[in-house]
């Protein structure tokens, strides 16, 4: 069976990143990804969007 | 692979087979159950099926066989992967209401150990690493994935072939990434920030001009004595003490009624108290100036009016009326002119009756005299009515007469006549009347010649002319025998009318008893008119000198009247009720009085100039100390607000584009993670594409395919070109190709990226539709080197195709499945 391939694409997708530490983030979206689909990440970084507001 | 199915949809009884690694070509007509043992095999694996489009799926559970009878659909699945391991999958499902809803339990044993529920489907997941849609996409070679391949639209079939590559989750990662929302925010950020530090710069400006304005009525302060460092609320109450004394002084003297006015208590009291002192002092002065006019005004009427007095009482002297007896003697004048008029109209009333009577009179005598004339006229044609009846006795007496003589002469002619007849039939000799004898002959004769002679008739009609011309004369003297009567009558009419136009003379008071005819009632009127005439006459005369003296009093009455007014207009401004040379005494002093009032208050307005101006200067002081608080305000409150708001936005401002610089990055990342993932596979892909596309009898011109991809808006689309052998020239494959060659080119890109799948089988389901013989031998010959070295399932209903697949059996040793035809036992091998 191969390797998880959310794992392959992150670990592609970090080689290329400008900033590394944006790969925490990138790794928290995979996850959602994996977990609830493409409208899970939209609604992740809404929530993050909201957070900075309200702050 | 082992299968074992039952109840699962076209399959009712339990169908068995074995799949070890030669093909396995199953054969039916269409509706034996082929799809539905390849669906099979899906939904054993995922529990669901990629493509159930149809609404109806909610409403009917289309899993379950109708007619199994348990009403349990079970598929039992043994797979093995590539260290060798053994993995049994069963999956059961009781009939529900619907497809959609409902459980699918499962158990999955690997090397011995069991799983079952959601530790199985994690297992599977994680084992599988597919989604049904990329097993769908990858594995199963359908209809519905062909047409997503090639007539889609451009997203779809991007999105398929990054199945097919395992390139989906990447592209779902960066078309999730919500950037632009992101930039939007920052924006919004970077808004509210612009905005707080134009805020802070409109404060900051507005600032400077405070001061500047402060600084400026500090000076205006230290010209009127006020140091600027003094100036306060104790300051601008004791100017206020001096202003509000002198404009209660002066409303006293202006008799002007003010509002009282507080001593300010607070700066917001102090702002108010310079515009209501303001509204006071304008009002005392509208009063002071209306009062200066009106003492101007009288002193130029005292004048006018002394002049006025002075010429009243000269033109009274000249004029000699005694003012009491103007009205008694207006009086006896207006009686006078009425019973003048009275008598006026008497005569002209008399005068319009005698006028009438004469002229009745003067008619009737011209009657009378016509009337005398027909009299005489008839007269002397038929003489007198005596006469007149004496004739007409004598004309009927002979019209009697000439009617008896007819009578005799009518009796004659008949006897004639009949004694003719008589001796025209007889030939006696005696008379038949007197029975003498006679000669018939001779008498018959003697009747003849009568007869012919018409003696009787002749003297008839001059008889009867007679009797006419006696009639008319009789008509003729009747007629005038009635006129006579008529104007008889007539004349004894006017005899009556006569005497009625002497009563009514008397009536008038004339005495005409002497008259006795038109002449003389003519006469009298005419000589009684003359007499009135004269009358009205000398009355016209009277009536003219006492209008005359009338108009001469009005004239010195209306004179009378305004030198009254004029005496009452003096008296009212003297303040006196004395008269002629007594008023004329008193104006002068008078005049002289008002002068002085007049001095006085325009005295006052010098008083009303200094007010206002302390009014201005306690202006000048509030605004001064307003301008001052207007600082602190903006010192204390207002900047070091924005400069929080500025400083509260400030690392939201940060933390947003640091999250927008972040998805960005892992946007960018991505999408050049996707360049290179793309890039490695279909670097080799294009070779294994025309592999396949040169033996399935491509396109005669266009005989290459590339997969070409495009960036749009920010994304990966994949274009499928086809090009000439010589590259020269190039198409995309949507836009000119048959349905049968796009078919072919899909079935090319599928083999070629299948072959890659780690699934270890393909599925094809009717593989050949609107696909030619030659297309359909070139398809068997490709799956039969495909299946030489992966396991495949090829389902068709296409006799043709199966002729060609049983063609390479040999080769490939594959194992054929012939189906039955569908019955409600299920799906059977024959």
């Amino acid at each position: 069976m191969p390797r998880d391939a959310y794992e392959q694409i992150t670990d592609e997708i970090e080689k290329r990143l400008a900033r590394k530490k944006h790969a925490n983030l990138l790794r928290v979206l995979v996850q959602v990804l994996k977990e609830d689909g493409t409208e899970g990440v939209k609604k992740e970084i809404k929530a993050r969007v909201a957070e900075i507001k309200e702050e | 692979m082992e299968i074992n199915v039952e109840g699962f949809r076209g399959i009712n009884e339990p169908f068995r087979r074995k799949i070890e690694g030669d093909p396995v070509f199953l054969f039916g007509d269409n509706g034996a159950g082929k799809t539905s043992l390849l669906q099979a095999i899906e939904w054993c694996m995922f529990g669901r099926f990629a493509y159930l489009p149809a609404e109806e799926y909610k409403y009917e559970d289309a899993i379950v066989n109708s007619f199994h009878h348990a009403g349990t659909a079970k598929v039992e699945l043994t797979l093995k992967d590539d260290r060798g391991r053994t993995l049994k999958l069963v999956r059961t499902r009781k009939k529900g209401k619907s497809t959609t809803a409902g459980k699918n339990p499962v158990t999955l044993t690997l090397d011995g150990k069991e799983l079952a529920g959601s530790d199985a489907e994690e297992e599977l997941t994680r084992l599988f690493e597919l989604t049904p849609e990329e097993y769908y996409a990858r594995t199963h070679l359908h209809q519905e994935a062909v047409r997503d391949l090639l007539y889609g639209e451009v997203a779809d079939r991007s999105a398929m072939i990054d199945k097919m590559l395992g390139l989906f989750r990447l592209r779902e990662l960066i078309e999730s990434l919500p950037i632009l929302t992101v930039d939007r925010e920052v924006k919004d950020i970077e808004g509210d920030m612009e905005d707080a530090n134009e805020e802070k710069r409109t404060y900051e400006r507005t600032l400077e001009h405070i001061k500047k304005d402060l600084q400026a009525l500090g000076e205006d302060l230290k010209k009127e004595g006020v140091p600027p460092e003094k100036a306060d609320l104790v300051i601008f109450g004791q100017r206020f003490t001096t202003a509000h004394q002198a404009l209660r002084e002066l409303a006293q003297l202006t008799e002007c009624k003010i509002r009282e006015i507080d001593a300010p208590k607070t700066t917001e009291d102090a702002k108010r108290t310079p515009d209501t002192m303001g509204k006071e002092l304008t009002k005392i002065e509208d009063k002071r100036t209306e009062a200066y006019g009106k003492m101007k005004t009288d002193l130029a009427e005292l004048t006018r009016l002394r002049d006025e007095y002075r010429n009243g009482l000269e033109e009274q002297d000249k004029l000699k009326v005694d003012p009491s007896r103007l009205t008694d003697e207006k009086a006896t004048v207006v009686a006078k002119l009425a019973e003048l008029g009275k008598k006026e109209k008497g005569l002209k009333n008399l005068n319009a009756e005698l006028n009438a009577e004469v002229r009745i009179a003067a008619r009737r005598r011209e009657e009378k005299k016509d009337i005398e004339s027909r009299l005489q006229e008839i007269k002397g044609k038929h003489g007198d009515k005596k006469a007149i009846q004496s004739t007409t006795k004598e004309i009927e007496d002979n019209i009697n007469k000439t009617n008896q003589s007819i009578d005799q002469m009518g009796l004659s002619s008949k006897l004639v006549s009949l004694g003719a007849q008589y001796f025209q039939t007889s030939d006696k000799d005696t008379c038949p009347i007197c029975e003498a004898s006679v000669s018939p002959t001779s008498v018959r004769a003697s009747l003849e010649k009568r007869l012919k002679e018409q003696k009787e008739a002749k003297a008839i009609e001059e008889l009867r002319a007679q009797l006419t011309k006696g009639e008319e004369q009789i008509r003729t003297l009747k007629a005038a025998d009635r006129t006579l009567d008529e104007l008889a009558a007539k004349l004894e009419g006017y005899a009556k009318e006569l005497n009625d136009s002497k009563k009514k003379l008397t009536a008038l008071g004339l005495d005409a008893s002497h008259v006795t005819d038109e002449q003389q009632l003519e006469s009298f009127i005419r000589l009684q008119e003359h007499a009135s005439e004269e009358q009205q006459s000398k009355l016209g005369e009277e009536i003219h000198e006492a209008e005359r003296r009338k108009i001469e009093l009005e004239s010195i009455e209306r004179k009378l009247s305004v030198f009254l007014d004029v005496e009452r207009k003096l008296q009212q401004l003297t303040g006196s009720h004395s008269k002629v040379q007594e008023l004329l005494t008193r104006i002068e002093p008078r005049k002289k009085e008002l002068e002085d009032n007049a001095n006085r208050m325009a005295e006052l307005g010098q008083k009303a100039t200094a007010i206002r101006e302390a009014i201005a200067l306690m202006k000048s002081i509030i605004g001064f100390l307003t301008k001052k608080d207007e600082i602190e305000k903006m010192e204390k409150i207002m900047l070091p607000g924005i400069l929080k708001k500025i400083g509260a936005l400030e690392p939201k401002l940060k933390k947003m584009q640091d999250l927008g610089t972040a998805i960005g990055d892992i946007h960018r990342a991505s999408i050049s993670t996707q360049e290179k993932l793309m890039g490695a596979t279909l670097g080799t892909l294009h070779k294994d594409i025309n592999k396949m596309y040169s033996r399935l009898v491509p396109h005669p011109h266009f005989g290459k395919l590339e997969l070409v991809p495009q960036e749009v808006r920010g994304k990966y689309v994949y274009r499928i070109l086809a090009k000439s052998k010589d590259g020269k020239d190039q198409t995309y494959v949507q836009t000119r190709f048959s349905l049968a060659q796009m078919n072919i080119a899909a079935i090319a890109l599928f083999l070629a990226i299948a072959r890659r799948v780690p699934m270890g089988f393909l599925v094809f389901d009717d593989p050949s539709q609107s696909l030619d013989l030659a297309h359909k031998k070139g398809l068997a010959d490709v799956l039969s080197e495909v299946g030489a070295g992966q396991q495949i399932l090829v389902a068709t209903q296409d006799e043709e195709l199966q002729k060609e697949l049983r063609r390479t059996k040999q080769r490939t040793k594959a194992q054929i499945v012939q189906l039955e035809s569908w019955t409600t036992s299920g799906t059977k091998a024959k």
